[in-house]
């Protein structure tokens, strides 16, 4: 049986005109309110995750700002001092 | 039979992978009645139908951000309904082999007809329901990938977990035993004036 018969099979047809069913509309709407809370929770960890830029800025820049910063502080302190002593 | 053009299928898909609600809402309201309905026809019963609804929908919801960008929804949901149902059907026959009182948990022929032969009006459908229900899991749920549901035989065959090759087989051998129990040497006259086919 090739992909073309399915269509043109009178059986394969027949089955396509059977009529669909559903859940009922309470049902429904049950499974679609714990699927979403489930799928809003499931966002979560994600959206920790995109909190990881502010991990990153205390973990990693804001130290190597604050130490960008004492080193030309130190650099500064010591020009001053050669300064004093007239070097 | 999808109703959906693919640029829309993929546009979900990336929603789901991102996590949004709204894209969760749209693949439900598309895909609900069909799931359902393939559960149903597949299980032979409406209770264990809507448990593993609710089960596939769960599946999706755990499973959204690890979908890869370029997957089709309809045979994903399909490969979970049909596994649930597979591992429901396994779980209920070792429950058999224990208890012989449980066997009633597992929709036996004599279940059949109730709501879906009641649901079918017509007559020509009512048979092919019925014809449907009789036959093997196995042949049921590949007629009703491809001729229910409209999957192409390779998707079918992914659902399955079968080589497109063992798929057509299959679907053949289960189109023939479908048309044996509807009687088609009698009835497959009135299907093509049924169906203009």
């Amino acid at each position: 049986m090739r992909p073309d018969d399915a269509q043109s099979d009178p059986v394969l047809a027949a089955l396509g005109q059977l009529r669909g069913y559903d859940v009922d509309q309470l049902r429904a709407h049950r499974i679609r309110v714990r699927c979403r809370a489930a799928f809003t929770a499931e966002r979560r960890p994600a959206d920790a995750a995109g909190t990881m830029d502010g991990t990153v800025w205390s973990r990693v820049v804001a130290p190597g700002l604050l130490g960008a910063w004492c080193a030309v502080y130190l650099v500064e302190v010591m020009h001053c001092a050669a300064a004093i002593y007239g070097l | 039979m999808t109703g959906m053009d693919r640029d829309t299928e993929l546009s979900l898909v990336e929603g789901l992978r991102s996590g949004d609600p709204a894209a969760f809402d749209a693949v439900y309201e598309a895909y609900r009645a069909r799931v359902f309905g393939f559960l149903l026809r597949l299980s032979r019963s409406r209770t264990v139908a809507e448990d593993l609804l609710d089960e596939t929908w769960l599946r999706l919801v755990s499973k959204a951000r690890s979908l890869r960008a370029d997957t089709r929804l309809g045979p994903w949901l399909f490969t979970v309904a049909r596994n649930l149902c597979w591992r429901h059907r396994r779980s209920c026959l070792m429950e058999e082999t224990r208890d012989p009182t449980t066997l009633a948990l597992w929709p036996s022929p004599e279940a059949w007809p109730s709501p879906l032969e009641i649901a079918a009006g017509d007559e020509l459908q009512r048979r092919i329901e019925r014809a449907l229900a009789e036959l093997r899991p196995q042949h049921r749920e590949v007629l009703l990938l491809v001729g229910v549901e409209g999957l192409t035989p390779s998707e079918a065959a992914v659902v399955c977990g079968l080589t497109p090759e063992a798929l057509r087989q299959r679907l053949a051998r289960a189109r023939a035993a479908l048309a044996e129990k509807i009687d088609l040497q009698r009835g497959g006259g009135a299907l093509k004036r049924s169906y203009g086919t």
